[in-house]
């Protein structure tokens, strides 16, 4: 288990590392050049715009899909008849592409020739801009990996309701305790580690966005919506600067795993 | 069949006038039985070579296996198939641009010249002067040595143009087409007013990225002038790599005139790209475009163009009235890895699909020559609007490559383009090109 995980984590990772200290245009001379991609990157004004990018998509489209998933989940819980229907078709955008989601919502959101223009032109709206302001085009980014990905934390969460012991909710409505206190009292506490998970995992997922932020903007306008996938494929693939992409992933990294062990933290604080 | 055999008729079938052969000056089946890969990305030239394909494997006894993938897929199966430990492919179409450069900075593709300059590899007839020798310069290295060796074929070029939609202009011009840069973005944006909104006055790859940056320089160096940009500087440098000149009113002005397009371009231009650009004056919703002159033949086409007939084609309206107009071109190119397996192949087949005989057939399938001799070709121009051939034609007089000889020019292209999404966010050309300088200054010293 410890090769596995050697061979296919530890030693990228620490390959990344070392590449990261070369100046390398991916052809046959490297440059030793110790800590400069780091300064370079830490010292430069884009790249913590970039990285702030990245974690207002994340925290936003992580905490919609959280609450959209929880509600949908409680929602199509208490369904009495046709729950298998509703959930199979809540189900559908998870079975498309990511990048094949960023190109239909770049046409049918596109100004002229999109379907959500004519329609918003149909009541007197629009038409509207969506991908093509640097006030909006975040907020669509999110819009679209909620439409996307909602369905993910929707049956997780599904699961978890419908696998918890029904008995204490049952015993609390005897007793009088409105709906609310018994999600609030009894549901929520038992479905957190359940959460957490799913937190940790949406998270992780909305950090490492690259699909839909290239296949919509490719990070613009500006930079309004240039995350760090798309800044380190950018860097790596347009700019051949290599070395200088990997330090972008290995700070990246850092970001992502201090972040799982923080949320690790609050998980054990709590069952403590 | 034998090779002596192969030999025999390859000689004799071209006499007969059965087989068509660029020239025979060479022996064509002196590498018969070699299997080359040639990877290209989805373009009217891999149809063209698709198309030749069987008169070359008949003629040279050469099998190819052509691998071709969309052109977002191709840029990185390329980078990756050049460094392959083993020869992933021996004939690769290749953007002779700065991406070349970097190649070959990185040892990573093999010089033509000594197929060139050989005679029993190359046949008598080919011409390489043909080519324009500006077309040539841009894989030229090392970059203004005496001895630089050529590194690429040019299969198509573009020149940056302007595209107009004759019943826009005829709608809301009163069928004037702008005579200079500051009349046309004040056209366009009459256009967009006129309609209601309900067409662009202009379309223009709009979205960050460095990908619209041979636009950006075409239309830079019509702000520019006659004033030669010498490589591997080009306009943006002056002389010397520490010397950027990005605040120069003439880089301003051209900047301002991308930017100028942009704002008459529909609500959301800073997410279009050149698909959806062009995607959108094809289905009749824009007035004018500026992009590569590759498009022109795709207007054209009855079965994919709202817009086939009505398209009116120009070079790029000088800066100011009565000035000149300039323009810029960028090609695609036919290399040789350095990890090929069969380059002495690979170069036959380059030698043949860029030959003076088979270019105007491929030429024709995207009206991007490069030889010189094919925009004579009556059966080529056949092919192309009439109006569209000599806006091209004129255009190639004062075209200038926009090549940059830079390693990780894309980065600084990148800004450029940062700094165009500044003037059209409503800063003045004049603080958008300082801070440009700025940035320049700072990525030349890290």
């Amino acid at each position: 288990m410890l090769l596995v995980l050697g061979a296919t984590s530890l030693y990228p990772f620490a390959y990344a590392l070392f590449i990261s200290l070369f100046d390398w245009n991916w052809g046959r001379s490297m440059s030793f050049i110790g800590l400069a991609n780091y300064t370079r990157l830490l010292g430069d004004v884009e790249f913590w715009l970039i990285m702030k990018n990245t974690l207002v998509f994340a925290t936003s489209a992580t905490a919609i899909e959280l609450l959209l998933g929880l509600g949908i989940a409680v929602a199509v819980d208490r369904l009495r008849f046709g729950a298998t229907l509703v959930r199979t078709l809540l189900l559908t955008p998870l079975m498309i592409s990511g990048i094949i989601v960023a190109l239909m919502s770049k046409v049918m959101l596109d100004s002229f020739l999109g379907i959500v223009n004519y329609l918003l032109g149909l009541i007197g709206v629009g038409p509207s801009t969506f991908y093509g302001t640097e006030a909006t085009a975040m907020f669509t980014i999110v819009m679209v990996d909620t439409w996307w990905q909602t369905a993910f934390v929707f049956i997780i969460l599904l699961a978890g309701l419908q696998s918890l012991a029904a008995e204490p909710r049952e015993a609390a409505r005897l007793d009088g305790a409105s709906e609310w206190r018994i999600f609030r009292h009894i549901t929520m506490p038992q479905l957190a580690p359940l959460l957490l998970t799913v937190l940790i995992i949406r998270s992780i997922d909305t950090l490492k966005v690259f699909d839909i932020v290239f296949g919509t903007t490719g990070g613009g306008p500006g930079l309004a919506t240039e995350v760090a996938q798309t800044l380190a494929y950018r860097t790596a693939f347009a700019y051949l600067q290599i070395g200088r992409a990997m330090a972008v992933m290995v700070l990246f990294s850092i970001l992502v795993l201090a972040l799982c062990a923080l949320y690790l933290r609050l998980g054990s604080e709590r069952r403590d | 069949m034998q090779r002596h055999t192969r030999h025999v008729l390859a000689a004799v079938l071209p006499a007969l006038g059965l087989v068509s052969t660029p020239a025979m000056a060479i022996d064509w089946q002196r590498f018969a039985g070699s299997e080359i890969t040639v990877l290209i990305a989805e373009h009217p030239v891999a149809n063209g070579i698709r198309e030749l394909l069987p008169e070359f494997e008949e003629a040279t006894g050469i099998s190819v296996d052509v691998q071709a993938f969309a052109e977002d897929l191709y840029f990185d199966r390329m980078e990756l198939a050049l460094r392959a430990t083993e020869g992933v492919a021996d004939v690769y179409f290749l953007p002779m641009d700065s991406t070349a450069f970097t190649q070959w900075s990185a040892g990573l593709i093999q010089p033509l010249t000594p197929f060139l300059d050989d005679p029993e590899l190359t046949a008598e007839d080919y011409g390489l002067g043909d080519f324009p020798a500006g077309f040539l310069a841009a894989t030229q290295y090392p970059p203004g040595d005496a001895d630089a060796e050529d590194y690429a074929i040019p299969v198509s070029f573009e020149s940056y143009i302007l595209f107009y939609n004759k019943e826009h202009v005829d709608a809301y011009l009163d069928g004037t087409v702008p005579a200079t840069m500051p009349e046309l973005i004040e056209a366009a944006a009459t256009i967009s007013e006129k309609s209601g909104g309900q067409v662009a006055g202009a379309v223009m790859r709009g979205i960050r990225s460095d990908t619209p940056i041979d636009t950006v320089t075409g239309i830079v160096y019509n702000a520019w002038g006659a004033e030669p940009t010498p490589l591997p500087y080009n306009v943006w440098f002056d002389g010397d790599w520490s010397k950027p000149r990005l605040t120069d009113p003439r880089i301003a002005a051209g900047l301002s005139h991308y930017a100028g397009m942009m704002k008459a371009g529909p609500p959301n231009i800073l997410a279009l790209d050149w698909p959806d650009a062009s995607l959108l004056f094809q289905q009749g919703r824009a007035g004018f475009f500026i992009d590569a002159s590759l498009f022109g033949p795709g207007f054209e086409n009855p079965e994919e163009s709202q817009v086939a007939g009505k398209t009116g084609y120009a070079t790029l309206p000088p800066a100011d009235a009565g000035g000149e107009s300039f323009t810029g071109h960028w090609m695609w190119g036919l290399g040789i890895p350095a990890n090929a397996a069969e380059p002495d192949a690979a170069w036959y087949f380059i030698q043949w699909m860029t030959s003076k005989s088979a270019e105007p057939r491929i030429g024709a399938m995207h009206g991007g020559a490069a030889r010189l001799s094919t925009w004579d070709d009556a059966g080529y121009k056949a092919e192309l609007n009439p109006d569209y051939v000599k806006v091209v034609q004129d255009s190639m007089r004062t075209s200038r490559s926009t090549v940059v000889f830079r390693e990780g020019w894309a980065e600084y292209a990148l800004a450029i383009v940062d700094a165009i999404h500044e003037i059209h966010g409503g800063a003045t050309p004049e603080a958008a090109t300082e801070a440009l300088q700025a940035r320049f200054l700072e990525m030349l010293n890290p």
